[in-house]
């Protein structure tokens, strides 16, 4: 029996050819006369690896006795040693086994002995390459700065090379570990030998759970009840579904998705709106640098009118409103994944409208100590010292001001504005600094040296550093 | 030349998704209703845009393209301003879709009726770039100036901005258009009669001592941003600043020019227009010893105070009484012990500096100026050995 080549897929993914009856892998590749569409597509994506699970559902149809599957792909990366099909409502079907013929490297047939004629629905899966995900948020906050809007978008890419029709989306939050690059395996393709094979087992049982897990979450997958008169248009932004996995958190796009290859889609979030944040005027040179940075701050809780689920780590882009019936871009900026519960800080740089100034104003020695030949082996320095923090802004702004002073020291004397002993080198206030005014601090610190200092080594003198011509 | 486009489609067949070959069907292109530029945020420029556009019910496409211009394509927003929210009766937007290889993307839009809406499409472009400058006319007595403020705009974005609301608080909003590759230059804010303080300013290095030669003198205006000033509402961004002097000929004379940083409310800008010739300094170290010396068994010398007595030989050959400011650098622990002469005041502004006020008379005609001698003795407890 000889098969021709039915419609062939512009990205050749997924030609599937059933040999009816035939008792051993012929020597030519032969493919169904009519192909089987694809009944369902799921794409479940991972953004922490190059990475995405694919399930496609076809129904075939079994003669009875031996019968071959032949899956065959181009222009797509595929890891073939993650390929797997599997008959999860049918009876009467073994899949004996799967070849990887020596003559190509992107084809996989499978031989499937049936107990009679029958007709089945097929889940393939595999591991592919050149889909991706990210979380995109925008952030748009009253004049005042005390709420702002917040939406999140899905955005997902598709540079696989393969077309997806009406495809379920899923996307997953959370550091999958893999031991080789996908895309490094589908170009490498099957080598068969002792590692290879150790590797597809290993394949196989990360694939089996992943396809248990796929099925627990299947019924989130429901397609979106089309509303009347509007032919399927859906009158909603998609909901998309959030669901914790193990330690992975599923996002499941409500629905289903044309994404062409090369092109990219944005799914948003409803908006949540009028959540309360905290605006912050910080500054603390060893984490930031010696820039003044705003920031908005809050924390994923419900609180904050948040907290149902995990925010992925993406990028933000920040607006408020500019008071003349505008907006002012505010910055953009990037989080890293927030649990719930977890603090969001929000970092805009620097606005230019807030200064910090550091000065020293007295550096006094006193408090010797000699040993008994009469050398100096300690010593107190008593460092005087002002900040000033200068707003620029026509409105009092909150200011955290993270300080360090190195060694043993403490305080002998300090403004009245209140502080936290941070740890043993660093300080910090929590400040109002006025509108368009200054902000003055100014504290005596003792810093032991030598034998004054605690549970230090004496150390000779340190020459002061001389200043600059 | 415009690049950017935004391009009303309708996907007539309903549910047609974004990325359909529906984006290329053409309906109308909404006329631009208003373009704000806000160049508030010092690191980028955010455009947005307002325009009507009819709307089906049903699907709509919209598209956004551009072209030889550099957008931040994640930047790019569609607000919906007539019909925002969730309700039913709200218009949505589904989904955004970006093809492959173009500046370009798609917004999939749902109006629940046929419709004009109002968007707002907002974007972060690059290119536009600002900066300050100053320029005052010193009047003949140097005691005031006509001060102006001037932000400059730079457009090498590649998209000439038309008709644009410039938004650069705390100015007021500017219409202008601002074409691509083309530079403009505002008014941004102008006091006729800024208070000038003129001074003379000398910074000599620290332990450097050029005696006979002179350090250099250099001539300074300072200006307040404060109310007192008929400023200090706002900080004065850091920028270039002329100034020009009337010569009372009716005509004007370029002084000079400096940078000045940013200048926060209730702060002093200095203007340094480079060294003078009639005010002359000559600094000298006329001591240095050591005092309340401690040693150790082997006699060597383990703490001490210094003492350091500096003199400064000031004379001035101008016709008026001048104010000399030597910003004297220092180190370790420091006090000034003594000074000796009159009409002399001194500022601790840090430990690592002392301003030295010097006040000087008017030199009489026809006579050599008075020269003016301050001794100031400096003591610097506590040094260890090796410190200077």
């Amino acid at each position: 029996m000889v098969y021709t080549r039915a419609a062939w897929r512009r990205a050749t993914l997924a030609a599937i050819a059933l040999m009816l009856g035939a008792a051993a892998i012929a020597p030519a590749k032969i493919d169904l006369v009519t192909l089987p569409g694809r009944d369902e597509t799921e794409l479940t994506i991972y953004n922490s690896q190059d990475l995405t699970l694919v399930r496609e559902t076809r129904t075939l149809s079994f003669a009875k006795g031996k019968n071959e599957i032949q899956f065959s792909w181009a222009n797509t990366l595929i890891d073939p040693t993650s390929l797997q099909i599997d008959f999860p409502s049918a009876k009467g079907l073994v899949v004996l086994d799967a070849v990887y013929p020596s003559n190509t490297s992107q084809l996989v047939v499978w031989n499937i002995e049936a107990d009679e004629p029958t007709s089945a629905q097929a889940e393939i899966t595999y591991f592919a390459s050149g889909l991706s995900w990210s979380a995109d948020y925008v952030v748009k906050a009253n004049a005042a700065e005390t709420e702002f809007s917040l939406q999140q978008f899905t955005t997902v890419r598709n540079n696989s090379g393969e077309d997806f029709n009406d495809a379920v989306t899923r996307v997953v939050v959370g550091e999958v570990n893999l031991v080789e690059l996908i895309a490094e395996l589908a170009r490498r393709g099957i080598n068969v030998g002792q590692e290879e094979a150790s590797r597809m087992v290993l394949a196989d049982a990360v694939m089996e759970a992943d396809r248990m897990d796929m099925r627990k979450s299947r019924a989130m997958n429901a397609p979106a009840p089309s509303i009347a008169g509007f032919s399927g248009m859906r009158m909603e932004a998609k909901e998309i579904v959030k669901k914790a996995v193990s330690e992975y958190f599923l996002f499941a796009v409500e629905g289903k998705e044309d994404i062409a290859s090369g092109w990219g889609k944005e799914l948003p979030n409803p908006t949540v709106t009028a959540i309360p944040f905290d605006l912050s005027y910080e500054l603390d040179p060893r984490r930031y640098g010696d820039q003044v940075l705003k920031f908005y701050k809050l924390q994923n809780t419900e609180k904050h009118k948040l907290g149902k689920e995990p925010l992925p780590d993406g990028g933000y882009y920040v607006y408020s409103d500019d008071g003349r019936g505008g907006m002012r871009f505010e910055g953009n900026t990037s989080s890293k994944y927030v649990p719930v519960g977890e603090d969001i800080e929000l970092n805009l740089g620097s606005d230019g409208l807030v200064l910090f100034e550091e000065k020293i104003q007295g550096d006094a020695r006193g408090n010797f100590d000699f040993d008994s030949s009469g050398n100096v082996i300690g010593w107190d320095v008593t460092r005087t010292v002002t900040l000033e923090i200068k707003n620029s802004r026509e409105r009092e702004i909150p200011f955290k001001l993270t300080h360090y002073i190195d060694g043993d020291w403490e305080f002998a004397k300090v403004s009245d504005t209140g502080y936290e002993r941070v740890d043993q080198t660093s300080v910090r206030w929590n400040l109002k600094v006025p509108a368009s005014g200054t902000l003055k601090i100014e504290y005596d610190a003792v810093i032991h040296q030598g034998t004054r200092s605690k549970g230090i080594a004496p150390a000779p003198p340190a020459p002061m550093p001389r200043p600059r011509r | 030349m415009k690049k950017t486009l935004l391009v009303m489609t309708v996907a007539l067949a309903m549910g047609a998704v974004a990325n359909a070959p529906a984006r290329t069907k053409l309906v109308t292109l909404p006329d631009r209703s208003s373009l704000v530029t806000s160049l508030e945020n010092p690191n980028a420029t955010l455009l947005y845009e307002e325009r009507e556009i009819p709307l089906q019910q049903g699907a709509n496409s919209i598209d956004f393209a551009w072209n030889g211009v550099n957008i931040d394509q994640n930047s790019v927003l569609l607000e919906l301003l007539t019909n925002p929210g969730d309700g039913d009766t709200a218009t949505k937007v589904i989904s955004t879709a970006f093809p492959p290889n173009e500046n370009a993307l798609t917004w999939e839009v749902f109006s629940p009726e046929a419709r004009t809406e109002r968007i707002r499409v907002s974007y972060v472009l690059y290119g536009v770039s600002k900066s300050t400058s100053y320029e005052i006319h010193v009047n003949q007595k140097e005691t005031a100036g006509d001060f102006r403020q001037y932000l400059h705009l730079s457009n090498a974005s590649g998209e000439n901005l038309d008709d644009t609301v410039i938004r650069v608080p705390p100015m007021d909003d500017l219409s202008r258009s601002v074409d691509s590759g083309e530079h403009r230059r505002f008014v941004a804010a102008r006091n006729k009669e800024l208070p000038i303080q003129k001074l003379y300013v000398a910074r000599p290095g620290y332990g450097s001592f050029l005696g006979e030669d002179g350090e250099a003198v250099d001539l300074v205006y300072e200006i307040a941003n404060k109310t007192e000033s008929a400023l200090g509402k706002y900080k004065l961004p850091g920028g270039k600043i002329r100034l020009f002097g009337d010569d009372g000929l009716e005509s004007s004379i370029f002084l000079g020019e400096d940078m000045v940083s940013d200048t926060p409310p209730g702060e002093k800008a200095e203007i340094t227009l480079g060294s003078v010739k009639n005010v002359v300094l000559k600094r000298r170290l006329v001591k240095d010893e050591q005092e309340n010396i401690r040693r150790n068994t082997g006699n060597s010398v383990v703490l001490f105070d210094q003492v350091r007595q500096l003199r400064y030989e000031v004379e001035n050959f101008k016709d008026e009484p001048v104010t000399l400011k030597v910003h004297e650098t220092l180190s370790g622990d420091w006090e000034v012990r003594e000074i000796t002469s009159d009409g002399v005041t001194t500022e601790k502004k840090s430990l690592g500096e002392l301003v030295i006020l010097v006040e000087l008379p008017a030199a009489t005609k026809g006579k050599p100026a008075d020269k003016k001698i301050v001794d100031v003795t400096f003591r610097v407890k506590n040094r260890f050995p090796g410190e200077q």
